[in-house]
């Protein structure tokens, strides 16, 4: 693969995780009490107080990634956040898969499609902590080969200010 | 300091002992060479102010302490559901139209059978269901489960989650007489717990008198944080006039569909609200508001509820505009689809309010299958002028 087409796949890419990030970071924002009811359907023994902190904060802080992704604006920090992120979702998730907790992961606001019958199985498995452990295994995945080469460009940027007295 | 990550990265890897260490250092140095660190920590501290902020100015936020818990309301139940509504609510109430309970009567044919018969749950919001709430007239049930419960409530709500276990079912039904008033309600305007526990509570369980909060919690969640702002706005719990049907004249007699919430606040709704056949029916039956059927073209050909407009739901703004030319904005429509559960009526009311201020729109909740079931031979609506085919 060329080095453009390469760069182009990884734009794309990015520009599909801030999208993602910010779609869930706004259903979260537009109704917190539903994202806290979900982080307490967890059953994670930590004090309530720091999980209703964490239910103010976390939303604000996958927007403002999700942002700083889609303006390609502090692009490494953003990614490392949401790689961090990404890996206690995954923590999340997993516990509650192996815990055999049939609860809705909360991930996503997916009221829209649940209006017909139809929809509803297909919504079941998409807010299943099952399928949201894997999405999450994967999207973090996508996320941390983002990071390593984004960190590898600015690396090879700034190179030359380095390698220039030498040439 | 970057100059400085760089020469540390080139002289790991050129002094680098074997290929492990060279991979290490090169993921360490990629990732925090070029001030990630304070990228990450400006990002999660800016994420915490703002988070905090937005939801301390959030009328539907996260409440640092815990609502107080009303008592439980009593266990004595009004004797008539209707007259109890009529004496509490500011909505003048007429009992529903004779034969109500036997609309739900199954007729197969010619013949009526002798099945389970139950009133279909209402829609009803927090301004009307607040003063029965506080003089503990009604049962406050929420249907979400139990975290999003422990996560907030209404104050004295009972908790029993959509849908129930055996044994919180059971218990519910050994404390609550069929004759109680029940008020489901969810999350927000948004989920359907509530309508399907409230059928659940009508149809299986037998209570005579079950109505679903449209706006859910939230609505409580805006209400609560109004009263803390601004006392005097917030809806007087204080009964109004009593106005029961016999005192009206009979020319006076309103119909049984409640205002919209659109005309009790004077706000533009965001989404249509819900009805049922049984608030519609009397209106219908007056002329006062018109039946919209919002499935395609091919289907309303093949059967539709008598007195009709057919619309498609996915119809373009100026051909519903074309088919509702003499239509003013204040027309109550009532929108319906195939079947209950359909999403055709609540796209096309919605799309009725938002986009063509067709304030009083709204979706019915059963659709043309359970008007079949329910109503095809008892109701005759006259055919509006210009539609119905």
């Amino acid at each position: 693969m060329t080095s453009a087409a390469f760069n182009r796949w990884r734009t794309v890419l990015r520009w599909g995780v801030g999208l993602l990030m910010l779609w869930a970071a706004i259903s979260k924002i537009a109704n917190p009490m539903d994202f806290l009811g979900s982080i307490y359907s967890y059953q994670v023994p930590l004090p309530k107080t720091f999980l209703k902190a964490l239910a103010c904060a976390l939303p604000w802080c996958e927007l403002l990634c999700s942002l700083l992704l889609l303006a390609n604006l502090w692009t490494s920090g953003a990614l490392f956040c949401l790689d961090l992120m990404l890996l206690v979702f995954i923590i999340a998730t997993g516990q509650a898969w192996l815990r055999g907790l049939h609860i809705s992961c909360g991930c996503f606001d997916l009221n829209w499609m649940v209006i017909g019958s139809k929809t509803a199985a297909l919504q079941r498995i998409l807010e299943s902590v099952a399928f949201a452990f894997f999405r999450n295994l994967g999207l973090w995945g996508i996320v941390s080969w983002l990071l390593y080469h984004n960190a590898e460009d600015a690396t090879v940027k700034l190179v030359p200010e380095v390698a220039s007295p030498i040439t | 300091m970057a100059e400085r990550s760089i020469q540390k990265f080139d002289k790991k890897s050129s002094s680098g002992s074997g290929s492990e260490t060279n991979w290490r250092s090169k993921i360490w140095s990629r990732c925090f060479a070029f001030d990630i660190v304070k990228q990450v920590g400006a990002i999660l501290v800016m994420g915490c102010i703002l988070g905090l902020a937005y939801n301390a100015a959030n009328p539907i936020g996260i409440r640092w302490s815990e609502s107080k818990v009303a008592q439980p309301p009593p266990k004595t139940a009004p004797a008539s559901p209707v007259a109890l509504l009529a004496s509490t609510s500011s909505i003048p109430i007429v009992p529903p139209a004779t034969g109500a309970v036997a609309q739900t009567t199954n007729r197969v044919g010619n013949q009526t059978t002798n099945a389970t018969t139950y009133v279909p749950p209402s829609a009803t919001t927090w301004e009307e269901t607040k003063p029965l709430h506080l003089k503990k007239k009604c049962v406050l049930v929420d249907a979400r489960s139990a975290p999003y419960f422990e996560a907030g409530h209404i104050p004295g709500a009972v908790n029993l989650p959509e849908p129930p276990d055996p044994q919180p079912w059971e218990a519910f039904i050994k404390q609550h007489a069929k004759s109680e008033h029940i008020v489901v309600y969810c999350s927000s305007t948004n989920c359907s717990l509530s309508f399907k526990l409230a059928t659940r509570l009508a149809k299986d369980g037998g209570y005579e008198f079950v109505q679903f909060m449209t706006g859910g919690y939230q609505a409580w969640l805006r209400d609560e944080s109004l009263a803390k702002a601004d006392p005097a706005t917030v809806v007087s719990n204080s009964p109004p006039p009593r106005i029961t049907p016999r005192e009206m004249p009979a020319q006076e007699v309103p119909p049984i569909l409640p205002p919209v919430a659109g005309e009790m606040t004077g706000k533009k709704l965001e989404n249509a609200l819900p009805t049922t056949w049984l608030q519609a029916r009397p209106l219908l039956g007056l002329g006062q508001a018109i039946l919209v059927d919002s499935r395609p073209q091919a289907e309303f050909d093949l059967g539709h509820i008598p007195g009709a407009f057919s619309v498609p739901f996915d119809a373009p703004v100026p051909a519903i505009r074309q088919i509702l030319a003499d239509k003013g904005p204040a027309t109550r429509i009532v929108v319906y689809c195939g079947s209950m559960g359909c999403p055709e009526a609540f796209q096309l009311a919605t799309r009725l309010v938002r986009d063509l201020d067709y304030s009083n729109a709204q979706f019915m909740l059963e659709g043309y299958a359970e008007w079949r079931q329910l109503d095809q031979k008892a109701v005759k609506i006259p055919a509006p002028n210009g539609g119905g085919r």
